[in-house]
């Protein structure tokens, strides 16, 4: 328990073997939060690391992707009525300091989603990310205050933490390929309140990014239609 | 419509006939999509029987050639029956995805409850 609310961290691993047991060991400074590892499918031992260290884990029996990863333990949360869920990267990127920073914003009432960000304050976060990848982050912003008007620096961010109305519903909805920017739209829409923190951010520890620069160009496309269709939605 | 060409389409469209009839049999396919095939096989059948009814219908829609109209009738057909197996495959992936998400979650559940049984 913290502050009186049931907080669950999600953590989505696809083949983070190398990484998910610093992850997690870092967690346990912080007992007021449980948190449960989504194994992807993994094709490593990330389940079987999971199992021997006494990690609670869900594992999916085949890969569905970061989205269907992310959603599992939406459902979790909402079948195990946690009042807020907070999606946290497995591969050592998010800085577990800043969990409570994104959480009190929601409890508080400042907001319904948090998004941890690491633009903001240029003083927490020793980040550096590509240039080719910080445009990409600009375009994505830019179609987010064309469609909703309103400023999200960083819409790729994986550091997110929802209250229990939104639980509910990306239990039940939630974007399958590259979830983050559709589904920050998908809330805007239904005017959700989204407010960003400043977070820092490490460089990965092990495992791979999933896009890659082949992939780069893939994932605008298919990110900036299905942000526009979320907006069409309504 | 010369008679050769006539004799080489009904063979073709009658081997195609019996080929969905064969798979519907052996129930390969679901009766739903047999007959999509079905209705397709038999349009195309009707067309060999009787071109000169195929003849009238595209000059009266003003297509220069009989050929034509039966190129645009059977693209459309193929089109349609694609966008079906688009919206099939959208559909059975989410499926799946729910299936291996509560498949998941409930094998979480069992082990979690084996280890209580266990101590006890």
């Amino acid at each position: 328990m913290y502050r009186d609310h049931k907080v669950l961290i999600i953590i989505p691993a696809y083949n983070e073997e190398e990484s998910i047991v610093s992850t997690t060991d870092v967690l346990k400074d912080f007992p007021e939060f449980d948190y449960i590892v989504i194994d992807d499918g993994s094709t490593d031992k990330t389940k079987y690391i999971c199992k021997s260290n006494n990690i609670p884990y869900i594992s999916l029996p085949v890969n569905l992707g970061i989205g269907g990863a992310v959603q599992t333990g939406y459902k979790y949360a909402y079948a195990n009525d946690y009042d807020i869920a907070i999606q946290f990267d497995g591969d050592g990127q998010h800085d577990a300091n800043y969990i409570s920073n994104v959480v009190d914003e929601i409890i508080d009432g400042n907001c319904d989603f948090g998004i941890g960000t690491r633009f903001l304050n240029e003083h927490t976060s020793g980040f550096k990310s590509s240039r080719s990848r910080r445009m990409g982050i600009v375009l994505l912003s830019w179609l987010i205050k064309v469609l909703t008007k309103e400023k999200i620096t960083d819409p790729t961010s994986g550091f997110r933490a929802a209250n229990k109305e939104i639980i509910e519903m990306f239990a039940t909805h939630y974007p399958i390929a590259y979830p983050e920017p559709e589904s920050i739209v998908a809330l805007l829409v239904k005017n959700y309140k989204i407010k960003e923190v400043p977070v820092n951010m490490f460089e990965r520890t092990g495992g791979v990014s999933s896009i890659n620069a082949k992939k780069a160009v893939h994932y605008m496309v298919v990110v900036m239609l299905s942000m526009v269709m979320a907006k069409a939605r309504g | 419509m010369d008679f050769i060409l006539k004799i080489t389409l009904l063979i073709a469209t009658l081997f195609l006939l019996f080929t969905v009839l064969k798979i519907i049999k052996t129930k390969t396919i679901s009766v739903r999509y047999a007959l999509m095939w079905l209705v397709f096989t038999l349009v195309l059948m009707t067309f060999t029987l009787f071109p000169n009814f195929v003849s009238w219908i595209a000059d009266s829609l003003h297509f220069k050639t009989a050929s034509n109209f039966i190129f645009v009738i059977v693209i459309a057909s193929l089109v349609l029956m694609l966008l079906s197996l688009t919206i099939l495959i959208s559909k059975q992936n989410e499926k799946v995805q729910i299936l291996t998400q509560e498949v998941a979650i409930l094998k979480t559940k069992t082990n979690e409850h084996i280890k209580e049984v266990k101590k006890n």
